[in-house]
């Protein structure tokens, strides 16, 4: 009997431990807070800074001013809109996702792609547009294969390598169905299996290719480009399931922001912090012209 | 890959970046293991004094608590820690460095608590014997015979605790708290270099464990050869001579 007793206060005990996880208490309040927000008065976005040049980290700075790219200018103007104060909560990848899951973040900025099973448990925000960093999907490999996979079948019977759960892993399968899938973590991790030899190519994101080409001196573009549908060129934002009235709020700031063409600024601008050289063409005479 | 190339891509990347791999990810890399383990020791002592306590429902919460940290990983501890408890408990205004701070520590405790168990149990059950038959109580039993003792066996365990616990701060870098992993994520994610940073904070890591584990080594030799055992050795010989009815 004493044994049972024990047994019971024990499961009791533990059970007690998970039920306080799911059940979100709505903080109690005292001012308004229609948002839904987790923390009135300030708005909080996971941020996977790893990701150059969306979102990484500024070395020369410290605390919330470490992380920048575009996403992150994109936070910012979204918090400073709705009068609110910006944290950022960097985390990895799958993290970010779970974060806002769990409510521990009102939403999550980290270059999301739009995915049918993302919108079966997240509210997805509208599109917004990062240049040419998603509309581009591109292949990289190691420099002196210059010209060699320029075509799908080229490509024929070669190891593909793409990020888990990513827009280029659906492109690999659908575009590019005789080559066999390699799956990474993440995209260094990626890299570095690149120069290993594990996979011929790397399928990214032209932004990102850029910026592994900036550092890494051994890796060319080769030249395919995949197609890519408007529905998978752009990023959406992630929030918690059911917070309609903060999604409709970011819509509408994200609509705003586009007609303001903001945009292009923003990615401009992480770009050239992200250390990839601005676009510079030359007139008939040699010299730079800026754009 | 060429190996040139490596070594000057670390040097352009610990020019730009000294700082936060020595002094950002070091120090956080410090700050989280002292937390954890003295928190952890301390949590890890009071977890082992109840059980060996004579309740059977306390004994039995502890072995449940002590058998459920050992048996599932730290990184799932650090989720749960980090997403559940600061909404479980939302009146602590604790910072998201200090919650998995917490995590650790209440996962080293399990360890600890076992070291000091099986510190102690490992003492020969002849010296309570003895300690008992000779008039001391319990408590005293323990604090004057048992313990002294048992602190040989304990203390370098404990230091081992500490060096696996500052590797085990790299999982800390999942939520991007600063540590030296999380100063790879970052220089990583801004340079594209991996495996150059890597090698960076392997020899990081390396620098603060080495030292650490020849310090543990270094006490656990003088535990041994300390005086109150090379005494009772002494001892033991004159003894042996003295009954063989020679001569000393």
């Amino acid at each position: 009997m004493k044994k049972l007793m024990t047994m019971i206060l024990a499961i009791v005990m533990v059970m007690s431990l998970f039920a306080g996880c799911g059940a979100k208490t709505d903080a109690p309040t005292d001012a308004p807070n229609e948002l839904g927000l987790v923390t009135p008065g300030k708005l909080t976005v996971s941020i996977s800074p790893d990701f150059s040049p969306m979102e990484f980290v500024d070395p020369s700075k410290s605390g919330q001013e470490q992380y920048v790219g575009f996403d992150v200018t994109l936070a910012n103007y979204i918090a400073t809109e709705l009068g609110l104060e910006l944290v950022i909560m960097p985390m990895d990848f799958g993290a970010c996702q779970t974060a806002v899951e769990m409510g521990t973040v009102d939403m999550s900025i980290s270059g999301f792609s739009k995915t049918e099973e993302r919108a079966q448990n997240y509210n997805l925000s509208d599109f917004y547009y990062a240049g040419d960093n998603e509309t581009e999907q591109v292949l990289i490999t190691m420099a002196g294969n210059e010209g060699k996979y320029t075509t799908a079948e080229s490509l024929a019977g070669l190891k593909v390598g793409a990020q888990a759960a990513s827009l280029q892993a659906n492109l690999c399968t659908n575009q590019l169905p005789d080559t066999e899938l390699v799956i990474f973590a993440d995209l260094t991790t990626g890299l570095m299996q690149l120069k290993n030899g594990d996979f011929d190519v790397m399928a990214v994101a032209d932004g990102n290719a850029d910026a592994i080409i900036a550092n890494n001196p051994d890796i060319i573009k080769t030249g395919f480009k995949f197609t890519v549908t408007s529905d998978e060129e752009n990023n959406v934002i992630l929030l918690k399931k059911g917070n309609d009235t903060l999604t409709a709020k970011v819509n509408e700031l994200l609509a705003k922001a586009y007609d303001a063409g903001y945009y292009g600024e923003w990615y401009a601008a992480a770009k050239e912090l992200a250390g990839i050289g601005v676009e510079v063409s030359y007139d008939e005479n040699g010299n730079p012209i800026e754009g | 890959m060429e190996f040139a190339q490596i070594g000057a891509n670390i040097i352009k990347i610990m020019k730009d970046y000294w700082k936060v791999f020595l002094i950002e990810g070091v120090s956080n890399t410090l700050i989280l293991t002292c937390i954890a383990v003295s928190l952890g020791a301390i949590l890890g002592t009071l977890v082992a004094i109840m059980k060996m306590s004579r309740f059977r429902v306390l004994r039995f919460i502890v072995t449940a608590y002590v058998e459920i940290i050992r048996g599932t990983p730290i990184l799932l501890q650090l989720y749960i820690f980090y997403f559940c408890l600061p909404q479980m408990l939302p009146f602590l205004k604790l910072s998201a460095f200090m919650w998995v701070a917490i995590a650790m520590c209440v996962n080293s405790s399990a360890y600890v608590s076992e070291v000091i168990r099986s510190g102690i149990q490992a003492v020969d059950k002849g010296q309570t014997e003895a300690a008992r038959s000779l008039g001391l109580s319990s408590g005293q039993t323990m604090r004057k015979v048992v313990l002294p003792q048992a602190i040989k066996n304990i203390l370098p365990a404990l230091g081992n605790e500490f060096v696996m616990i500052l590797k085990e701060t790299s999982l800390a870098s999942t939520f991007f708290l600063g540590d030296l992993m999380t100063s790879y994520q970052k220089v990583k994610g801004a340079t594209f270099l991996g495996f150059e940073c890597l090698l960076i904070v392997g020899i990081i890591y390396f620098c603060l464990t080495f030292p650490l584990s020849k310090l543990v080594g270094y006490f656990e030799k003088r535990m041994r050869s300390d005086k109150s055992y090379k005494n009772h050795h002494k001892h033991a010989e004159r003894e042996r001579k003295l009954a063989e009815g020679g001569k000393l």
